[in-house]
This record gives structure tokens, sequence and C-alpha cells, in this order.
């Protein structure tokens, strides 16, 4: 009678919640029978077969510590879970494994993905700004659909040339885009900030590594939407003066300047005339094949409000499907993000459709098995003319330029035809992860991972420039430029893109072909050891082997006969066409091993080392070697702690040191030998023919760049863990950057090659803290902030000239060089009595009343700015440093009930800016800042800029009091670089606030679905700033004279959303 | 046997290792790629003839290269005819400069070098006729310096990037020696070209 029967008894019970709810889809199971168990229901109650009751069954819970309960002959049991200690129990996840928060030495941080959820965001980079201390986010270029922004980890890394400083983003353990991830994917997310804890990955990983862990199936099916309808809006919109208005500030521009005015009275009769509406239209022919333009015409358009929409929707849509059971787990996802432009005539399209499947199979007790598939197509569609130029040229477009011409054609210079017509660029990427991945258990605390990653990308871009026309007076076609001011080009670059300004008329189109297929291999073991329950060890041991091959193929050909279905005519030797390839690979080895020590979870020790072959360096200094040691001390865990443990129960003294290579240079083959032909510019025998030229400088003893990491920091918890926080502070030294060497004798007849000669020092600290509790069953809160701040200084640089533009042996990254001013002469006699000891004649003429002084700092009368060197910096001084300093963020929480509030606040503490043109050699304002840019065609004229000196009787007001600019003038006298107009680019910003509404549980509806929940989120809400006219984070650093540079760039926008989230 | 086999695979793995971290470039080659046949030579020539004087300057270019006589006149005055200052050499002036004489060399020396060890294949006299049109180009080269300088550094090598060598090669040989460095390329160049390019 007692055979052992598979199932002799029942027993039933409910589980509970540590707050009295019930517990829905706990899993319980009789120990050791873990493939056969039950879930709980609704109600928290649960049924269970099993051997006898005398038994022990065992309940877990997600977020709840495992309970056995032994049965003792009961066959009903009420079991109330208990809540593990989140806090210091929580699992951070470092290189290659997973460790104990409390036991953790190197800087490290985690977070979960609700600093992403139900955030109307575009990506992942995006959302995480301001979250983590330490990790930068910046954003130079705007809001434009599918720009990417810049990461670093703890300042920039290094000024290398050709080298990066970004940190590694793995995902899942393989290398991939942080850009183009599915936020909604992401489980959580981890920041290894010091050497300590990224050496494990070497020379990859020396400016930090970004770890990202997506979501896995759990137990018991589930079935969940979220979708979010987002409105955007755009912050910053320069508000240009009208058309009356901007002939007068013409008018004294060219004045001022000591030439005569531009607009005669006829001509602003003229356009008052067609203000009141008297003329019908703005312009009129001025040839027979030309309309009259620029200040001829007489219209009155206000260009951005032509161009930028008031409001842009945006949608997304993710659905996941996930469970399993105790064998099988899956997970699949499926995400869609639609982008909408904010310009108008533009048909901008951005789409991203990204596809997951994770399956999880547990074999049996020693063999698991996951398979992860990862499918992301983006595809970017916007007209070949919205680029920086089209940013540069919309401020310059003059408000007496009408829209419309008297044929009812849009104007010549209105670039409406260019953005409509003229041709459009698609960039689409395509990517498939693929990665598998064994785990062996060969006996208890043993395990062998095994783990193959493959990525494969194609990005297919083509971009069209088509010919587009204007109907002149005499009715004839005349050809309008894509891109407008500028005569044509068709160059080839050293990367093999291809630098192009279609001619009028031009049919042109222009295909790439990009395909990256990278493939890794990790193959590592770790196994757990403890003697006397004392001594805690862990040992790693692994390898790594990656390969990365990527292939570029371009062609383009202007001899395109049908424009709307543009394909590539078959020819050969066609002088209409341009051909590039640019093919390469490198491949990494590395080996690597860790040991883990804690004595009683006490004192800590982490020693790492890893071995890197790299194929990007000479053969024989191919291998590097980094070492890292990290130590840690859990004060609180002392036992002559006790008597404040209640209050103050975590505090940990952490500190570490390691060395890192850096590899990532932007050439695969640095150290080779660079010969290859191209077009020469030489016709021989009537055919334009190939040269090879002799191959540039280079030295063959070009070796990696090396980190030096040291740091130290303190952990430490209070009240049990409901107040948290730590303190990190850091020093990073990146050695053997390639710079430029001194200058070598004229009859080298080259550069002198770059070496390993430049050395870059960042310093800097983070602070966190956080605060987290419960009143009552209901409401529950948190506060959350962080503050960090680190400063660049450069060691080491061989700067031959030492000018003050470029980098050189103890300056501090960022700084910013210019005048010092007086103040504005109030009159014409104030300004001679200046000129009389002060000559101001380098920087410009016809000085007057309203014009600027300069102050001069050398023993020279003459104010000028020297050779711009170290050396000889004349009258220039150090008037601030552009660096962001002193991050912060800071995040307020609550859930009362069915309430959820979160409000996540980030800013910039100090920021000197400059807005000027970053010319090193001749640094001015920008127009968009002062109204002219130093030269009569830069000219961009804001109601902003209406504060300059005018003296009374000037019939746009008198402004002799105080203005903000001094008098307003065609070329750059009063423009310069100077402490006056040094900007405070500092600023607060509500990032992110959402309220969400859920179901409440008792509501009729929870027998369909488990959750509900209504939420509106808003993006970029509110900005506090002392900033004149532009948005903190669309402050383009210009990178050339005239393009780019603040208010030229795609505008920054603010989104408001709606979402709902549903979960079966 | 069993360690002989796992001797082998430890060999053979650690030589694979070393071929997987040794990559070449795909998209370029070097010195020992080219120079193979009297086509490489021609396109290492080609790039020279760009030293040749163009015409493509916005204020006159070929057609007032006359200003330094009497046949022509410009706004300003010609320092050459009068007496003084001609007679020393402009200091910080841009023809101070070697980077064409740098590729001229290398390739001399190059084409030399290929010729003799047999790396360059292929019709001779065609490969000697490109190697002559080197020797006119450095004659050329060199004709600059002389008219510039007078005295002028004779360079007959690329040269390195060590800074005693390179103090070295600057001295500034007789305007005669320099005369006659020209007249011997051009010599050697009459010797190695044909009458017409192939």
């Amino acid at each position: 009678m007692a055979l052992a029967a598979a199932a002799q008894a029942t027993v039933t019970g409910t589980v509970y919640e540590p707050s009295g709810d019930t517990a829905i889809g706990a899993s319980v199971y009789e120990k050791g029978k873990e493939g056969t168990g039950a879930v709980t229901d609704l109600d928290g109650n649960f049924t269970l077969k099993v051997s006898s009751l005398n038994a022990t069954i065992v309940i877990s819970y997600v977020g709840m510590e495992t309970q056995e309960i032994k049965l003792e002959g009961r066959s009903h049991v009420d079991v109330t879970l208990k809540e593990t200690q989140n806090a210091l129990n929580e699992l951070v996840v470092v290189g290659y494994g997973t460790q104990r928060k409390i036991n953790a030495t190197g800087a490290v941080k985690t977070i979960d993905n609700e600093v992403l959820e139900s955030r109307p965001i575009s990506n992942a980079v995006q959302g995480l700004q301001g979250a983590v201390a330490g990790l930068n986010i910046t954003n130079d270029a705007g809001g434009a659909p599918g720009s990417e922004m810049a990461i670093n980890i703890r300042g920039v890394g290094s000024i290398g040339e050709g080298s990066s400083s970004t940190p590694l983003v793995l995902i899942d353990g393989m290398e991939g885009d942080l850009n183009t991830l599915n936020p909604n994917d992401i489980e959580s997310i981890s920041v290894l900030k010091d050497a300590a804890a990224a050496s494990i990955y070497g020379s990859r990983a020396p400016f930090g590594v970004i770890i990202v862990t997506t979501k896995s199936g759990e137990v018991g099916t589930r079935v969940n939407y979220t979708g979010n309808v987002r409105f955007q809006t755009p912050t910053n919109v320069p508000d240009p003066v009208d058309s009356y208005t901007m002939a007068l500030m013409v008018n004294d521009g060219y004045i001022n300047s000591g030439s005569s005015a531009y607009f005669s009275k006829n001509a602003l009769d003229k356009i008052l005339a067609y203000q009141r509406g008297e003329l019908e239209y703005g312009t009129e022919a001025e040839s027979d094949i030309k309309w009259k333009e620029v200040f001829s015409s007489w219209g009155n358009t206000n260009w951005y409000k032509e161009y930028i929409k008031k409001v842009a929707v945006s949608q997304e849509h993710n659905a996941t499907v996930s469970g399993g059971n105790q064998k099988v787990k899956y997970y699949f996802s499926g995400n869609y993000l639609d982008q909408a432009g904010l310009f108008h005539h533009a048909d901008e399209k951005y789409e991203r459709l990204a596809l997951t499947g994770r399956v999880n199979v547990k074999f049996n007790d020693y063999v698991q098995f996951n398979w992860t598939s990862r499918l992301i197509s983006t595809t970017n569609n916007k007209p070949s003319a919205l680029n920086g130029l089209f940013f540069h040229n919309l401020g310059r477009r003059y408000a007496t330029e009408p829209l419309y011409l008297p044929n009812g054609e849009y104007h010549q210079n209105s670039m409406v035809q260019a953005m409509e017509d003229g041709g459009r660029v698609k960039d689409q990427t395509q990517q498939f992860y693929n990665q598998a991945n064994l785990i062996i258990e060969p006996i208890k605390d043993w395990q062998i991972h095994v783990e193959v990653n493959s990525r494969i990308e194609h990005n297919p871009y083509t971009r069209q420039f088509k010919p587009i026309y204007v109907t002149a007076p005499n009715g004839s076609q005349q050809p309008l430029n894509v891109l407008p001011g500028l005569s044509d080009k068709h160059v080839i670059n050293g990367d093999g893109s291809f630098n192009v300004y279609p001619a009028g008329g031009e049919s042109y189109y222009e295909k790439a072909n990009r395909s990256i297929n990278y493939f890794s291999t990790n193959l590592y073991t770790d196994y757990s050891l403890s003697i006397a329950e004392k001594h805690n060890f862990k040992f790693l041991v692994g390898m790594q082997t990656e390969y990365y091959h990527r292939i570029i193929d371009r062609v383009a050909s202007t001899n395109i006969v049908l424009p709307d279905r543009p394909f590539f005519p078959s020819e050969t030797g066609g002088e209409s066409t341009m051909i590039s390839q640019v093919n390469g690979e490198w491949s990494t080895l590395g080996v690597f091993g860790r040991i883990n020590y804690n004595f009683d979870d006490r004192y800590m020790l982490e020693v790492n080392m890893r071995g890197d072959g790299a194929s990007r360096f000479p053969r024989n200094q191919r291998w590097g070697y980094f070492p890292s040691v990290s130590v840690g001390w859990n004060i609180a865990q002392e036992s002559f702690w006790q008597p404040l443990y209640q209050v103050w129960n975590y505090f940990k003294l952490r500190g570490s040191y390691g060395q890192l290579g850096n590899q990532n240079t932007e050439s695969f083959y640095p150290y080779f030998q660079s010969m290859s032909t191209n077009a020469g510019n030489v016709v021989l025998g009537g055919n334009q023919v190939s040269v090879l030229p002799v191959f540039p400088p280079y030295s063959t003893e070009i070796t990696w760049e090396k980190i030096e990491n040291a740091g130290a920091g303190i952990d430490f918890g209070f009240l049990n863990s409901r107040l948290m926080g730590s303190f990190d502070w850091y020093q990073r030294t990146t050695k053997d950057m390639v710079g430029p060497a001194a200058s070598l004798p004229g009859v080298f007849g080259g550069d002198a090659p770059r070496t390993n000669n430049a050395e870059l020092r960042v310093r800097g600290w983070e602070f966190e803290i956080a605060w987290r509790d419960r009143i009552g069953k209901d409401f529950s809160y948190g506060i959350s902030g962080s503050l960090s701040d680190f400063s660049s200084i450069v060691t080491r640089y061989d700067s031959s000239d030492g000018q003050i533009g470029k980098y050189y042996k103890n300056k501090h990254y960022g700084d910013i060089w210019g005048y010092l001013v007086e103040g504005i002469a109030k009159n014409d006699r104030e300004m001679a009595d200046y000129l009389a000891v002060h000559d101001q004649s380098a920087i410009g003429n016809n000085w007057g009343g309203g014009d600027l002084m300069y102050k001069n700092l050398d023993d020279d009368p003459a104010i000028n700015a020297g050779a711009r060197t170290l050396d000889d910096h004349g009258d220039l001084t150090v008037i601030g440093n552009d660096t962001p300093r002193y991050s912060y963020s800071f995040t307020l929480e609550a859930t009362w009930k069915f309430i959820d509030f979160r409000a996540y606040f980030q800013g910039i503490g100090k920021r000197d800016y400059m807005v000027g043109n970053g010319d090193i050699n001749n640094p001015m304002g920008t127009s968009t800042f002062f109204g002219w840019g130093g030269n009569p065609w830069q000219v961009t004229l804001f109601k902003d800029h209406l504060d300059y000196f005018r003296y009374a009787g000037s019939e746009l007001g008198a402004n002799d009091e105080d203005p903000y600019f001094g008098r307003i003038r065609t070329d750059g006298n009063n423009i310069q670089y100077c402490d006056r107009f040094l900007q405070d680019a500092s600023y607060l910003r509500l990032k992110n606030l959402t309220i969400g509404f859920s179901l409440p549980e008792s509501a009729g509806l929870s027998k369909y679905v488990k959750k509900a929940r209504l939420y509106f989120s808003a993006e970029n809400l509110f900005t506090i700033t002392k900033l004149r006219m532009f948005d903190p984070e669309a402050l383009n650093v210009s990178d050339g004279i005239y393009y780019g540079g603040a208010g030229k760039t795609y505008p920054q926008y603010r989104t408001y959303s709606i979402g709902l989230e549903l979960t079966f | 046997m069993k360690k002989y086999i796992a001797i082998a695979l430890a060999a053979l793995s650690l030589s694979s290792c070393n071929d997987f971290i040794d990559r070449q470039p795909l998209d370029f080659g070097d010195e020992d790629a080219y120079f193979t046949s009297p086509n490489d030579f021609a396109l290492s020539v080609n790039k020279f003839y760009e030293f040749l004087p163009l015409n493509n300057d916005l204020w006159g270019g070929l057609y007032s290269e006359d200003i330094v006589s009497d046949n022509q006149a410009s706004s300003g005055y010609q320092n050459l005819f009068y007496e003084g200052d001609k007679k020393t050499v402009a200091k910080n002036v841009s023809q101070w400069n070697f980077e064409k004489l740098r590729g001229i060399n290398f390739f001399i020396n190059k084409a030399e070098e290929s010729l003799a060890n047999g790396h360059a294949t292929g019709n001779e006299p065609d490969l000697n006729h490109y190697l002559g049109e080197g020797y006119f180009f450095r004659a050329y080269d060199m004709f600059r310096l002389l008219t510039n300088f007078g005295d002028a550094p004779i360079l007959l090598e690329m040269q390195t990037d060590n800074r005693d060598e390179l103090t070295e090669s600057s001295k500034r040989y007789p305007r005669n020696e320099v005369a006659r460095q020209i007249l011997s390329d051009l010599d050697r160049a009459i010797e190695l070209m044909y009458d017409k390019a192939p």
C-alpha cells in the first residue's frame, strides 16, 4: 500500500504579500519536484498535489524571498511572503557575471528600466540622460529624428588623433547599438565606470562599459501592450524681425561700418506699402530671367514660421508576449516607432521597427540553453536639402524676400522647391542580432558558459538631387540649385564618401551600401567556493574572440535620365560616375581572469587581469596586459558597528586601481604604410589619369593608448536601506595618445609623423543619494538625486606653435579665450579719446560712439590677439570654459493607490559658452547671436538683436543708456570673443513628468485585464537658464566658418504624450 | 600519445590565434604592392605632372609670369631691377618647400631598386622611360630651388625623420653644384626616355 505513488495528497492554501495583498502568480511546488507545480490564482489561492502531507513545499515569487514550508500533516497553509533584502542583496551586473551589491568593490551603478518606462523618447540613450552620475550624454545637434547623442563616462577620455573615447556598449554580452535598441526590451542597465570594473573587457573598454540586460520570459503567461501618441512642439524657435525693422537694422549696420545706407527712402516706403497691403506682390521682374530678391524685393516673410511646424505628431506601439514554465521560458516583443519631423514642406519620416525573440530552455539541472534573435530596422527619409546648410540659410533668408512670385510659384530663394522636389535622402539601418548561449553546471557553483554572438548590419543609403526650376519673368524655366549658394563640386573624400554640391538643373543619384559583419565568441567558466563559511572565493577564467568586417561601396551618377525613377544607367568609363570602396576588418583575441575574495562579507578583494591581442597594432606590440585591483571594507558589518546598525546599516569603503589600453583607433590599420591611387588633377593624352602619390609620413611605432584609473568611494545606507547613497572620487590619466609631433626641418618634406606623445588627465567626483519609503499600505514615494563634476587637463602635448585654439601642455580642456571689454563708448568723443591711447585697428576700422572698447592687457598700446599662441596672445585671456560642469539630476516619485507620479529634473550647474564660429584662426561671434557675423553676407536678424546701441533720434528708438550689444555693424568690430558676451549656459530642465492611472484590481475588468494603465507624460517641459535665445542643448559648436552654431541646428522640442499600458 | 596530441592542438591553436589577429589592409596597398609594372611607374610619375605650371589662377596665372621680366608690368614694382636686395635670399618664403622632392626622390630610389632586384617586371625600356621622367622632374624641382635660393640643399633620397640627419641635409650647397646636379639629372633623363611617351 505504501508504494511511492506519484501524488497521494492535496494541499491548498493562500499566499499573501507582505503588504497583505494576495500574491497572484506565485509559484508553488513540492521541494525537489520543480517541474510539476502550481501557480496561485487571482485570489492568491493554490491547489497542489503532493506525495504526502509530510512533504515540504516551496513558494517563490518575484521580489520575495523563496520560502520552504514543511507541511507537517497540514492540508491547508497560508503563507505570507517576505521581501528580499532588496537594497543589499540586490544584484549588480558586472563583467561576465553578477555580484551582490554589498560585495561590489568597483564603481558600478545598476539601474532598472523604471527610468525609461512610459517616456515618450525616441531611443534608450535619450532616456538615460542624467540617470547615472558620471554617464554624460550630450546633445549638440538639436532634435533631428534619428540623430544620435554623444555618450561618455566621466568626461572626454582622449584627444588622440584618430581614436575614440566612447564607452563600450554591450547588449546581453555582445557589442550592440543603444540608439536603435527598443527601450521597452530593457530590463536593467549597468554602468561600469572605472578600470576595476571595466578591465575584464580589456582594450575595448578603456573608457567604461554600459551593460544592457534585456528582458527574459518568466513563469506564467503574460501579454503586454503599451503604446503612446506624442505631440512635439519646438523650443526656442528664433523670432525674426519684420521686413521694415530689418531694413532699418541693415541700414544701421552699413552706416555704422562706414558705408552708406543700403535701403533708400523709396525702398523703405515700398516695404511699408507692402506691409499695409497696398502692394499685391513682394517682388517684380529684375530682368527677363530673374525676379528681384534679397534686398531688392520688399516682401515680409517670417521664414522660421513658414518652415517650422507648431506641432508634430508621433506614435509608438510595443507588444510583448512572454511566459513559460520551469523548463522553457520565452519572450517575444515587437515595437514600432513613427517619429515626425518639425519642418513644413519636408515630409520627414523616421520609422523604427524592432522584433525580439528569446527562448530559455532548461534541459536538466546541469544544462541550460538560451537563444536570442533581434531584428531592428530603421528608416530615415528626408529631403536632401534638409542639412546643415539649410539651417544656416534659414536664418539668412531676408524678411524682404516674399514667399510667392507674381506668377504664383514659390520665390526662387524660398528653398521650398529644393525641399519638396529637390530629391530625398533615404538612410536605412537593418541590424540582425543572434546570440546563442549555453550554460553548463556540472557541479554546484561551477558554471561553464559558451556564448556565440553575431551581428549583421546592412545600411542601404541613397541620396538624390533632382533638377528643379523656377519660371522666370519671360516664362522660361530657370534651373535652381538644390543646395543654394554653393558652386558645383563633385569630390570623393578620403573616407570614400562623396562631397557633392550639385549644379543647377543637375540630376544626381548616389547609392551607398554598407555591410557590417560582427562575430564574437565568449568562453568562460566560474567557480564559487566557500571555506569555513567565512572565506568566500569566486574564480573566473575565460577567453573572447571578436571579428569585425566592414565594407562600403558607393556609386553616384549625374546622368540620371528619369529623376522620378532613379536607377544607374549602364555605361562604361562614364565621365558622370563616381565610385569608391572602403573595405576593412579587425579582430581581437582576449584572455581574462578574475578572483574575488571576501572574508565574511566584511573585507573584499578583487583582482582582474586581461590580455588582449589586437590586429590594429604592429606585430611586435600586438599584445597588451591590463591588470586591475579593487578592495572594499564593509564597516557596517563589523561587530563594533552593532550599536549604530539600526540606524546606519550600510557603510562600505572601497578603492580601485587599474590600467587599460585603448585599441579603438579610427583607422583599422594605423601602422601600415598607405599608398593608393586617386584621380589626378592632370590630363594626359586627353584623359584624366590616375595618380599614385607617395605615402604620407607614418610611424611604425604607433602603439596603444594606455589609461590609468584610480579611484575611491563610499557607499552608505541608513534606516534599513531606506536612505542609500554613494560618493566616488576618481582620477583617470590617458597616456600615449597620438598627437602631432614637434615639426621637423623643412627638408623632411612633410609633417612629422604623429606619435604617442600626448597625455590627458581627468579628475572628478560623483555623489548619489536616494530615499525610498512607504506610508501605510497605499502610499510609497522616493526622492533621489545625483551630482557630479570633472575637469580635464592636457598634461602633455607637443604643440610646436603653442596655438591657443589647439591643444597644448596644461591646457584646461574647453578653455575659451577672448578680450575683456572696458565698455561701450557713449559717443564718438569717448571713442576717439580711447583710441588715442589704445589702437584697435587690428580688430577693425571706423570706430565711433556705440562701439566696444576692449581692454589692453599687455604693454603694447595696440589691442590685438598677438600671434594667438601661448607666448604671444596679445590682449586675449582665458574668459571661461565651456566644459559642462556639475551635472545634476533629481527625481521625485510617488505612488498612491492607483495613481503614480514621477518628475525627473536634469541640469548642468556651470557652463560658459561663447556663441561663436569656432574658427581657431579668426574667431568671431555668429550671426545668430549678434545679428551680423563678420561680413555683409552673414546676417540673421532676430528680435533679440534689437538691443543694440542707438542714438536718440534713431527710427527704431533710442537705446544709448544701457544696451547689451554695441552698434550693429556689417564687420567684426563689436562681435569679438569677449567677456561681455560670454553666456551662462547652465540650466535646469524638467526632463520628464509622468502621471499614470492604473485600473484598481477590484474593478470588474480584472478578469480579462491584469493591469491597465493610462499615463500622461511630457519631456523637456520647462527649462530655467540664463542663456539668451537658444536652447542649452542645441548649442552645436560650429565645425567650419559658417555652418552649424547655435540657432543653426535642428530645433529641440518639447513632447507631450498620452499612452496606454495593458497586461493580460 | 595523448600528450602529443594536446601539444599539437595547442601549437595549432596558437598559430591560428596569431593568424586570427593578423589582418592585412583590404582597400589600400603599400610600396611593395606597387612598383611591379610599367603602369605602376606611370601612375607615380603622373602625380609629378601636377607640379607643372597650372593656369587656373584667378589673378592671371600663367599669363602674369612675365612680370619678372621687362615684357610685362603689374601694379607694383619688380625688385629684380634695382640694386641691392636681390642679392640676398628672402627668409620665410613659401618656396622653401620640399614636399615634391620627397615624392620624386622616393619614386626614383624605389624604381631603381625595383629594377635592380627584379621586383619590377615588364618591358624594360618602358620602365626606364618612366624612371627618366622621374629624373626630369627632380631636375625641374631643383631648378625651382636654384632660382629662388641660389645655393640650395641637394636631396637625392627620401629623408628619415631623424632630426640630426635632417639638419645635415638642410645644408645648402653652392649654386654651381646644384646646377651640376640638375644637368646630370637631365642627362640621365635624356638617356632613359623615349622620344615620345609609350
